[in-house]
């Protein structure tokens, strides 16, 4: 039987390539905002370009929180991708501050502007480090490449979770993440070639439970 | 730490991917699709496809074209040309691309670019700059392949779609463009150092040293090479039997402009990693 992956489908952000990758990898994919079509399926991810405060916003207003908690309780994986990766924490100070999902605690804060080495929003590849145990990167090295695109950060309060780092505008950061089924990478795995697309088969496994 | 971006450029009319020879016009190079295939093998950071519309067929088959590379292309995909309205934006994107080149409508209309950016997102929206540097030093910034004149400074309209919210910058330089005379460090820096956005450097590479320059002596932070991988790929995709006559007659000429010396992204990655620029291996 084919594993369903639902992807949450609240109006921001460019949602095909990560359908594509997804389908390519051997998802059955839905883009959907209706919560039972979401409920139904095997792993969520949640995508997102654009403004915090005008996603949460959105997310909010079609009840797309309550259906991420649900989902969370119910023990199956869900997958934030940038901006989704942002939204999952307590609070951003983008174009004002607003609150999160609150999945994880921290915030999410700029890159330092006007920094040698470091144009903001950073839109290039960049490597990602890591050590220790982590399903997401199972069979991957640290140091690989991915593609970023943002111009804000996640601060994670509490550091008793796998994280991977990566470094730009003299900060090190942390630009993924594993917490039980919560997953979340600040980089688009989509849009990071072949090595990416090895990330998201490691979310389809765990989305099949095996891993 | 900053990876300076390779990006590769398909200028793209209809079904073909074409190239501009200088004083002779379009040649066409080749098929799309072979074209983007082989450069995301061949390990570019980003696509960019540029259109030269000249007719509505012509601009359907490029939103085909999108959706074919975008399902099975995983990199960045950029794509320009004629590009005029938000709706034209919307249907790039739904098709598949990540982001969009404006460059004819941007200027004559500076608030599409702020509307787009409110729209789409900042980091989907590329403002596409040509120069023409003029005999006072002034760079000036022209649309239509630098056909046409705008009077605008090229530094202070970069300033103002920086400040109306674009995510980068496309800069070419016409003069330099097809020349394979190298790239107009000067022109580079004169608009990298004033705006707070990445600026892609375009026009000029003739060999690989060009760029190992523009990455260590400008502020540059991407590069889009047509030309210099172009005349390589033409090469390899020969030789594998898809070329048209026309291309092995001109291949087998000589005549492709002798100040290029073609190379394949991974000779250029190489040799730019061992001179200490950092690029994504």
């Amino acid at each position: 039987m084919k594993t369903k992956l639902s992807i949450l489908d609240y109006g921001l952000g460019n949602i095909f390539s990560v359908a594509q990758a997804a389908s390519r990898i051997g998802f059955e994919v839905t883009v959907s905002e209706k919560p039972a079509e979401l409920g139904r399926s095997d792993a969520l991810i949640l995508p997102g370009v654009g403004a915090f405060g005008d996603a949460i916003g959105r997310l909010k207003e079609k009840e797309l929180d309550l259906v991420i908690n649900d989902f969370i309780s119910s023990n199956r994986p869900l997958l934030g991708i940038c901006l989704g990766m942002q939204l999952m924490f307590d609070k951003s100070s983008e174009f004002g501050c607003h609150t999160g999902l609150r999945l994880l605690s921290g915030e999410i804060v700029h890159f330092p502007r006007n920094v040698e080495g470091g144009k903001v929003p950073q839109i290039q590849w960049n490597k990602v480090q890591f050590d220790g145990q982590s399903r997401l990167f199972s069979g991957m090295e640290s140091g690989c490449f991915m593609y970023f695109l943002h111009s804000f950060y996640a601060l994670p309060a509490d550091n008793g979770y796998f994280q991977a780092r990566s470094e730009y505008a003299g900060i090190e950061y942390c630009c993924a993440l594993e917490k039980g089924n919560v997953f979340a990478v600040q980089f688009h795995p989509e849009r990071s070639g072949e090595v990416g697309l090895s990330l998201l088969e490691n979310y389809y496994k765990i989305a099949r439970g095996e891993k | 730490m900053k990876f300076p971006r390779i990006i590769a450029r398909l200028d793209i009319k209809g079904p073909n991917v074409v190239k501009g020879i200088h004083l002779e016009g379009l040649r066409v190079l080749g098929n799309p699709e072979e074209f983007a295939t082989h450069y995301y093998q061949a390990g570019a950071d980003e696509l960019l496809y540029m259109d030269v519309v000249a007719s509505l067929y012509e601009r359907n088959s490029l939103l085909d074209f999108i959706s074919k590379t975008a399902e099975k292309i995983f990199i960045p995909i950029t794509v320009g040309g004629g590009l005029r309205t938000l709706e034209d934006i919307s249907k790039v994107l739904r098709a598949g691309a990540d982001k969009v080149a404006i460059n004819t409508a941007a200027i004559r209309n500076p608030s599409l670019v702020s509307e787009a950016a409110s729209r789409f997102g900042s980091s989907t929206i590329v403002v596409a700059i040509e120069a023409i540097r003029q005999q006072d030093g002034q760079y000036l910034a022209f649309v239509d392949n630098g056909r046409e004149y705008t009077g605008r400074d090229v530094i202070e309209w970069a300033c103002e779609v920086n400040a109306l919210g674009a995510g980068e910058i496309l800069l070419t330089s016409v003069d330099r463009e097809g020349t394979g005379q190298g790239f107009d460090l000067e022109l580079v820096d004169a608009v990298a150092k004033k705006v707070d956005i990445p600026v892609i450097a375009h026009g000029g590479a003739g060999k690989m040293d060009d760029v190992a320059k523009l990455m260590t002596e400008s502020s540059a932070d991407a590069v889009a090479l047509a030309s210099i991988f172009h005349y390589d790929t033409i090469t390899q995709l020969s030789s594998s039997g898809t070329t048209s006559e026309g291309n092995r007659d001109f291949l087998k000429s000589g005549r492709r402009f002798s100040t290029v010396v073609p190379t394949t992204v991974a000779a250029l990655k190489g040799m730019l990693s061992q001179q200490g620029i950092n690029v994504r291996m």
